[in-house]
């Protein structure tokens, strides 16, 4: 299929909105997927990106979002709207030729702090990093730190319900919104406050109820100093029960993370290492960043009930420790070193053997390296994604066990669990495969999120925690939501009567 | 015509709670219903619905609600106050919305666990109803979210029943809107609470100021301390010439003390004058109040200039303190009109329902 010729209509209409626009096919191209690996499959396969967008819109301010929306309600074009494009679920996906992009990282004026109510008002196009940067100088931080924060934008966080790793701390985007302002599908401009109230029911929305435009954030003061602790377990379930105490305890870590024994192979490897022979690690021999790992990883995943066998038998007696549990406290030193110190004896009594701290900094020092794994195992012709569910304590341990049963004979599986809250947790479990073929490929991975998110509804769980659903889990959202469909299906008639709005993400067509 | 759909009403209502459970004593006053179910709720939506009658739920406002006209539905939850499940690994609970705080706190204080509130004089309320206002530790910092899931009928007779899960990215999160809609939007008939082990440490202290200003210096400074050495709430009462700020932390004992010890003694100024744990202790106390003995306070969420000028008469306070402000608990004003569901201020929320 030929990209669509752009229509001397479109263009003319699109310059008569007198904003930035693109009609040009390697800008469309440029911004018609996301982070989603279908998107990462196909190109190592050379398979075509198609379809791509009629036009990219470019707003500056919010008055050109509603003039852009406006404009696409009246002429029934769909518009996807984009923040840093860092999605991995095709939530910014198009998937229809006559789709215009809205690209809002221009949005970045109205930077404003407000040091006596402790907040942040910030435009949406604004990305992560450079918004703890601009507070970083004021000595000021949100908090919320997502590994994607470099290119992901403020409504980006918004639109996903994103989480970041200190989320034990600060919590989820939705606990650090004031007020946002949104412009719905027929180009009105709401401005609600947070948390609860009607902003619940636009936040997470990935741009089909609105698109967001502004938004003021919490903020506090740089912690003075990060205290370190970790502990290994010999099982998931003491390791869970750790978690959990610290959490029901009264304790707000700034980060709490159990790796299972896969997991904290990979997430103690520096990335140093990982780029030369492959680390002193098990792991190590599969790392897609060494030349015998991106030549082999293809092959040694096609094998991967083999695999997992071989590494949940062999790695215990290769390396003794077993679930690692790595925590952090932040505040003044005396403060951090209290909570560290709480933390550590709560581990102990749960049966942990501590191992000190070195192996919670050796995370913190590397903890977004890591992420540069993920295009190498593309890279090699692989696949690798992240099913990140949540569900209550107390299920927790089943959802898992019921999980990496269903994916082991498919796919290379380890799990690590973050993001505590009193009542559960949320359980990130990694995955990769390849097949031999482009459709082959993609047939595994669609089994393999198919099995997984079976499972996942079928023990109750969320079936996301904070990457979204996009275009990849929309089939599951009426089994997350049941009878409250109906009601949001309204919602979304409501807000958007002309069904502009990123339509085929989020609910099914 | 409103007499008409009320009896048509009424017969229904009969069918589905009934006779005992109806009771319309007088044509020119409400027409009041007890249901003990979610299924039984939904019916009498639908029911009211289809015959025109408008609906209310009992003592939902705030404020001393005024008596609902003739011909209107007053649903009284009280009979539906079970617990359906607790789950003491999760440390959550699963009741129905028509038991009161305090008969849970009584049943939990069982089980050890807590709900660990201050209920400004709404203890003796359902626990819908309490859920919908913004009460001292209902409603804590930010990674905590006390309702955990939610049964509601909506404002057409619909059953929106939430999943029992921490946190979701999966869409709208309907919860934290229908636990404040209670009333308005739709009636809460079940949810699902973390609840507290009662064994983790409490600490108390109490600090006098000499003035308003200074006070509300020390909370917001308190307010922005970092956690677990931050009180959990604080609390500002007038006393005399004086005001006292009640501190409550929570959390393992040698936290609890060194953030005692800190808001007493630490550096800085403006510390206030340490007057022991005893008071705060007294003034967190949940459910001392026998029922029909508490005076049910009305939350204003203030920002910090309009805190600055407050007056405070006997027995109300300030909570709920964060950096931009905080909520005065105040005695009640005027009875409100009763509010009707499906009749919601925000017109975003009436087009929902088709108005």
């Amino acid at each position: 299929m030929t990209p669509t010729r752009i229509s001397p209509m479109l263009d003319r209409e699109l310059a008569r909105l007198q904003m930035p626009y693109d009609t040009g096919e390697a800008a469309r191209r440029a911004v018609s997927r996301d982070a989603w690996a279908v998107g990462a499959i196909m190109e190592y396969y050379g398979a075509p990106v198609e379809p791509i967008a009629a036009a990219v819109l470019r707003p500056r301010d919010e008055a050109e979002v509603r003039a852009a929306v406006r404009w696409a309600a009246a002429g029934d074009h769909p518009l996807v709207p984009r923040g840093g494009g860092t999605g991995l679920t095709g939530a910014a996906w198009v998937d229809r030729p006559d789709a215009v992009v809205l690209e809002l990282g221009g949005l970045t004026g109205g930077f404003e702090v407000d040091e006596r109510r402790r907040t942040v008002t910030a435009g949406a196009g604004l990305t992560g990093a450079r918004l703890e940067q601009r507070l970083s100088a004021l000595g000021l931080t949100t908090g919320h730190q997502p590994s994607s924060a470099a290119r992901a934008t403020v409504g980006g966080f918004l639109a996903t319900r994103s989480s970041g790793p200190f989320s034990g701390r600060v919590g989820k985007i939705e606990d650090l919104v004031r007020r946002a302002s949104w412009v719905d599908g027929a180009g009105g401009l709401h401005e609600d406050e947070g948390p609860g109230g009607f902003l619940d029911l636009v936040l997470g929305c990935e741009g089909t109820l609105g698109v967001f435009t502004r938004a003021t954030l919490a903020v506090q003061p740089l912690p003075e100093h990060v205290a370190m602790t970790s502990a290994v377990f010999d099982s998931l379930d003491a390791g869970l029960a750790a978690m959990r105490r610290i959490v029901q305890e009264g304790l707000a870590p700034a980060f709490l993370r159990l790796y299972d024994p896969s997991a904290a192979v990979q997430a103690l490897r520096s990335p140093r290492r990982g780029a030369g022979a492959g680390g002193r690690f098990p792991g190590g021999l599969l790392s897609p960043a060494s030349h015998l790992g991106r030549r082999t990883l293809p092959w040694v995943l096609r094998a991967a009930p083999l695999l997992n066998r071989l590494i949940q038998e062999t790695l215990p007696r290769l390396w003794r420790n077993r679930f690692l549990l790595l925590a952090g406290a932040a505040g003044d030193p005396f403060g951090a070193q209290l909570g560290a110190s709480q933390m550590s004896a709560i581990m102990t009594a749960c049966g942990g053997r501590d191992l000190g701290q070195e192996p919670a900094r050796r995370w913190w020092t590397h903890r977004q390296a890591l992420f540069e794994i993920r295009p190498r195992v593309f890279a090699s012709g692989a696949f690798a994604d992240a099913l990140d569910v949540s569900t209550t304590w107390s299920r927790m341990p089943g959802l898992v066990s019921a999980v990496l049963e269903e994916l082991a004979p498919h796919a290379f599986v380890m799990a690590h669990f973050s993001h505590a809250w009193h009542d559960g947790c949320s359980a990130h479990l990694t995955f990769a495969g390849a097949g031999r073929s482009l459709e082959d490929t993609l047939t595994r991975y669609h089994h393999v999120w198919n099995l997984a998110l079976t499972a996942a509804a079928r023990h109750q769980a969320t079936i996301s925690h904070h990457h979204g659903v996009g275009r990849l889990k929309r089939d599951f959202f009426a089994s997350e939501h049941g009878a409250s469909v109906e009601l949001l299906q309204r919602l979304r008639r409501t807000l958007d009567p002309a069904g502009i709005l990123n339509p085929g993400a989020l609910w099914p067509a | 015509m409103a007499r008409l759909s009320a009896e048509a009403f009424l017969l229904r209502a009969r069918e589905i709670c009934g006779a005992e459970h109806v009771s319309w004593p007088d044509p020119s006053a409400a027409l009041r219903v007890r249901p003990s179910t979610t299924a039984q709720v939904a019916s009498l939506v639908r029911a009211a619905r289809e015959t025109g009658c408008r609906v209310c739920v009992q003592g939902r406002d705030d404020q001393a609600q005024a008596a609902p006209a003739a011909g209107i539905v007053e649903l009284e939850l009280r009979r539906a106050d079970q617990v359906i499940a607790l789950d003491a690994t999760g440390a959550w609970v699963s009741v129905q919305a028509g038991l009161t705080p305090a008969a849970l706190e009584a049943r939990l204080a069982h089980e050890g666990f807590t709900l660990r509130c201050h209920t400004a004089g709404h203890g003796h309320r359902t626990l819908a109803e309490v859920l919908a206002l913004p009460l001292p530790g209902l409603h804590g910092p930010a990674p905590f979210r006390r309702v955990i899931a939610v049964t509601a009928v909506w404002a057409d007779g619909t059953t929106l029943r939430t999943r029992v899960s921490p946190r979701q990215a999966v869409g709208p999160d309907p919860r934290a809107f229908l636990v404040g809609g209670h009333g308005a939007c739709c009636v809460v008939t079940e949810v699902c609470l973390a609840v507290f082990p009662a064994s983790v440490p409490s600490g108390f202290e109490t600090l006098a100021f000499p003035d308003l200003s200074c006070a509300l210096d020390a909370a917001l400074r308190l307010a922005g301390t970092a956690p677990p050495l931050s009180p959990v709430e604080q609390a500002l009462a007038p006393d005399g010439d004086r005001w006292l700020l009640h501190l409550w932390f929570r959390g393992p004992a040698a936290c609890v003390a060194v953030g005692r010890d800190r808001a007493a003694h630490g550096p800085g100024e403006g510390h206030g004058e340490a007057r022991g744990e005893a008071p705060a202790r007294a003034f967190w106390r949940p459910f001392s109040a026998p029922p029909g003995a508490e005076v049910p306070l009305s939350p204003r969420p203030l920002s910090i200039e309009a805190l600055a000028g407050l007056e405070l008469a006997p027995g109300e306070f300030i909570s709920g303190f964060t950096p931009a402000g905080a909520v005065h608990f105040a005695l009640p004003g005027a009875p409100a009109a009763p509010v009707l569901l499906g009749e919601s201020a925000d017109p975003r929320v009436r087009a929902l329902f088709g108005v």
